[in-house]
């Protein structure tokens, strides 16, 4: 009876290997369905090292990363955006340069992206996060041009604004767009080339103990305004918690919070478990607006974040006021709008 | 003709029964009676295949059943457990049905002809009308009497039951070791019951067997009694105990 | 003719929830962000002219993810039953096991540690469920008595280390992305089921069905008692070890593509139950049922009740918690 339960294992371990091959043979022929040949006139290299050719202009665009639906607006295309992601009310750059995009079709967030909807709207372009690779190759497989991007880092985002500028035929656009971002972060280098760093604490959103590690874009964008991120030694997470006791230790001479933190300024001078910390003691807590976009992140608007760092932290070479100017300025020269200069605070 | 040779068995390197030996013949009841933990399930335990006797033959017509297949000895042997496992809610005319198991190859399932056997025996006990109800709606009574019925449906030589009688009420109990008695006696089955009443034993069995502390501490017919001698035996085991006759068999008083 | 009327019932009961299935299935069918008709899909099935892009699709997105709605009902309620059948507890999942929690850390180091694409996570989910129950059949050798308690409690093992491991994985994830992804597999979706995901789990589904179907009369001897079993000819030990796999094979399919989808082995079988007062194969078949119309309902409304999906396990908890609580009342 054993040996036979042996054989007849082995017998199952073969039958489930020819339907394991099988299986995967049919997924390959529907995979192989028919590709259109047509004439080259632009190909664009995305994140996920695939070429997608652009042969005809791109009408409309379907957008599924805040990200990119920002840049869509700065290079001037916020007609052409037909769908973007879900909850667009979050993003008040939306209502202020683009407030039509509220009402658009949603296709749903970076987890649970909506193939159909997206799909639905028939786009002459998708562009979506490289985090849904499954998605991008569906969406190609039934027809349609997709770019993915992961403008994670400066570099990344560059990358990113050349992509969607050359595939949107707004390629002078996008370089300007870069060039001015380079020509600040320059600015900023010469600056505070001379300074001395000043020790940042930065809290993050949901708790004020959570702070990014040194992979973080957040660590380089303090490191370019002229600071140290006290928390540059961690590098094995993301964001990363720790405790009262670390950052009395780490003693931070400016305390920094992300946009959008569910605790106020207040709150952490406030708190007694930190008045020995020098930022506190000299009220060197500052918070970053979020009434118009998160510049804590690497999105087209993201040199904001340096340069509003940069006057926190060195107020006698770049003022707050300069800061200003220059917000006014990149939003009037990109984003077509003028905001109140005096909403920005820190 | 079941023969036990010189069994030894236990749990954990424990052993529970020892130097187990004897011999049942078709058509007859033989009862094995003693107290809490002397030993008696773990004797049917090795007996159902269920655990392996660490020494020891049992011999059925000439072969070892320890030797053979679960699906054959099942075919040779049954047991109708102390009280039966069922939990969910199944048809009576089913609980009678899985008996067919060990005749079933082995991704077979049981055929109309063996619904008709199992609804035969159900005839036969006298509980056809309950054929569709809810097994576990019946009373005691009633579900072991369907267990006997599946036990029946198994079909085997030698059946095997474990204190049939321990849920059962007076009335309940004689009437399930009469049905029994009945099916050893027309079919010339071997029958091997466990059982803690000395009464019944007497009353119904043609052979009884005492476990004392594993081991068999008497064997005898309950043909023919010597009174004394078995006064002597059972005031051992249960203490002191008198002996009356009544209609040409024996009752235990105390 | 009374005999008879029982296993005739069953069938009625099995053809009415087959009709019923179908029903929900062509609803679902019907319902999507991408508009396409009943008369569409009537011509696409006849293989008459659409537009190509209807037909694509339908044929790549819309379709095969009814039929995994439906794969993932009937497999889940089907394993579901059997497992209540085999470690006699009408409150048994698969998680009893550690299949859900092997497969949750599979998923977990695919995101959390390797590239996290969504065809790594569900070959590490399906390859981590069946670790999972190896691991606990392997554990249960430990022991001299190999018993249904053994198994349950190599089950808490397996799915305690699991649960540890996973911890430790969302401890050192990136809250943003991997955090929220291993959260969000953990909820369950049918949202990124395509043609070529139904087709490479679906031998393994098959195999496993086929092999419960098989042993459908054993896994009814295996309710009973290891002793009455195994005096019924049954080799209790090796029967249920391919049970378990069988399932095993059945639900690591289904979930590797679908992430965890709580409550519906629970409630298809019980439901079943409940209809046929039996615990048969046919009544495991119509809790399949059963539970295929829950999912193929429950996914509809997850993808049409709101712009963005919503993880199908919010709403099967929210159909299979009051359920649970009339179950408390019926068993006192």
């Amino acid at each position: 009876m054993y040996k036979i339960c042996k054989g007849s294992m082995k017998l199952i371990l073969v039958l489930i290997l020819i339907i394991a091959l099988l299986g995967t043979a049919c997924s390959k022929t529907a995979q192989n369905d028919e590709q259109i040949e047509k004439p080259t006139s632009m190909v664009i290299k995305d994140h996920l090292g695939r070429e997608i050719e652009i042969d005809k202009p791109v009408e409309t665009i379907v957008s599924g990363y805040y990200i990119t639906t920002s840049l869509l607006i700065a290079l001037g295309l916020k007609d052409n955006i037909v769908g973007l992601e879900s909850k667009p009310e979050m993003r008040p750059i939306y209502s202020l340069a683009a407030p039509e995009l509220l009402d658009l079709p949603s296709v749903g967030t970076l987890k649970e992206f909506n193939i159909e909807a997206t799909v639905a709207l028939n786009p002459d372009l998708i562009i979506v996060s490289s985090r849904l690779k499954d998605s991008v190759e569906t969406m190609e497989k039934l027809g349609f041009k997709v770019i993915a991007v992961n403008p994670e880092d400066e570099q990344l985002l560059n990358e990113t604004i050349l992509m969607v500028g050359k595939a949107t035929n707004r390629t002078e656009v996008a370089e300007k767009l870069i060039e001015y971002n380079n020509n600040k972060a320059n600015m900023i280098k010469d600056l505070v080339k001379d300074k001395e760093r000043k020790d940042v604490y930065l809290g993050g959103n949901s708790n004020f103990l959570l702070t990014a590690s040194s992979k973080m874009y957040q660590n380089s964008l303090i490191e370019l305004a002229g600071g140290r991120n006290v928390a540059e030694d961690i590098d094995d997470t993301y964001w990363a918690e720790i405790s009262y006791e670390q950052l009395i230790i780490y003693n931070p001479d400016i305390i920094v919070g992300v946009p959008s933190t569910t605790y106020t300024k207040e709150d952490v001078l406030t708190d007694s478990r930190l008045v020995s910390l020098d930022a506190v003691k000299n009220k060197d807590v500052y918070f970053m607006p979020a009434n118009l976009e998160n510049w804590d992140s690497p999105i087209p608007s993201g040199i904001l974040g340096s340069l509003w760092m940069t006057s926190v932290l060195h107020e006698d070479v770049y003022s707050f006021d300069e800061f200003k100017e220059d917000a006014f300025e990149f939003y009037k020269e990109f984003y077509n709008i003028e905001i109140d200069k005096d909403e920005l605070s820190k | 003709m079941l023969r036990i040779e010189d069994i030894c068995a236990g749990y954990n390197g424990r052993t529970v029964i020892e130097d187990i030996n004897f011999v049942c013949r078709p058509g007859e009841l033989t009862a094995v009676l003693g107290l809490n933990g002397t030993g008696k399930t773990t004797l049917l335990n090795v007996l159902c295949g269920l655990l392996k006797p660490k020494k020891g033959k049992v011999i059925v017509n000439g072969h070892d059943i320890l030797k053979i297949s679960e699906r054959e000895r099942a075919r040779n042997i049954s047991l109708m457990p102390q009280r039966h496992s069922i939990i969910y809610d199944t048809k009576v005319i089913d609980v009678v049905l899985t008996g067919i198991t060990p005749h079933l190859a082995f991704f077979e399932t049981p055929s109309k002809t063996h619904k008709e056997a199992a609804e035969d025996i159900l005839r036969m006990l006298k509980m056809e009308q309950y054929s569709e109800k809810n097994f576990l709606e019946l009373s005691e009574g009633q579900k072991q009497l369907i267990i006997f019925g599946r036990t029946l449906l198994q079909n085997s030589e030698i059946m095997l039951f474990d204190e049939p009688d321990s849920s059962l009420d007076y009335r309940n109990k004689h009437m399930l070791i009469d049905k029994i008695k009945d099916v050893l006696s027309s079919d010339q089955k071997i029958g091997l019951v466990t059982l803690h009443d000395p009464n019944l034993a007497l009353c119904y069995c043609d052979n009884i067997i005492i476990i004392w502390e594993g081991t068999i501490y008497a064997k005898f017919p309950t043909k023919d009694l010597d009174v004394s001698y078995i006064n002597r035996i059972f005031s051992k085991l249960l203490g002191n105990v008198s002996i009356l006759c009544h209609k040409d068999k024996y009752v235990i008083a105390r | 003719m009374i005999k008879k009327s029982s296993n005739n019932n069953t069938y009625v009961q099995i053809y009415i929830g087959l009709l019923v299935m179908v029903i929900s299935l062509i609803i679902s069918i019907s319902i999507g962000r991408y508009p396409i008709s009943i008369k569409e899909i009537a011509k696409i099935v006849l293989g008459k002219e659409v537009s190509e892009l209807t037909q694509r699709v339908f044929l790549t997105l819309r379709l095969p993810r009814t039929l995994m709605a439906l794969l993932a009902g009937a497999g889940l309620s089907i394993s579901g039953s059997v497992y209540q059948t085999i470690f006699k507890n009408p409150l048994a999942t698969p998680d009893i096991i550690g299949i859900s929690s092997g497969a949750n850390l599979g998923a977990a180091v695919a995101i959390g540690l390797l590239s996290g694409r969504p065809i790594t996570v569900a070959i590490l989910a399906f390859i981590g469920g069946l670790l999972a129950v190896f691991g606990a059949l392997g554990l249960t050798r430990i022991t001299k008595n190999i018993g249904v308690t053994t198994f349950i409690l190599a089950g808490i093992v397996i799915g305690s280390i699991s649960q540890g491991l996973i911890m430790l994985i969302k401890f050192t994830a990136d809250p943003e992305r991997q955090l929220a992804s291993i959260e969000y597999w953990s909820m369950g979706s049918l949202a990124s089921v395509t043609d070529s995901k139904l087709l490479s789990i679906l031998p393994f589904f098959l195999l496993g069905i086929m092999g419960l179907y098989l042993l459908r009369w054993k896994i009814n001897i295996l309710s009973l008692s290891d002793q009455e079993g195994s005096s019924l000819g049954i080799r209790v030990n090796r029967i249920r070890i391919s049970v378990i796999i069988s399932a095993t094979l059945v639900v690591a399919s289904v979930v590797s593509v679908t992430g965890l989808i709580s409550f519906i082995g629970l409630i298809g079988p019980h439901i079943a139950r409940i209809i046929t007062k039996k615990n048969d194969f046919n009544t495991a078949i119509l809790g399949g049922i059963s539970g295929a119309i829950i999912i193929i309902i429950a996914d509809t409304l997850a993808r049409s009740l709101s712009s963005s999906e919503i993880p199908i396990s919010i709403l099967t908890t929210f159909i299979g918690a009051p359920f649970l609580a009339y179950l408390m009342r019926k068993i006192r």
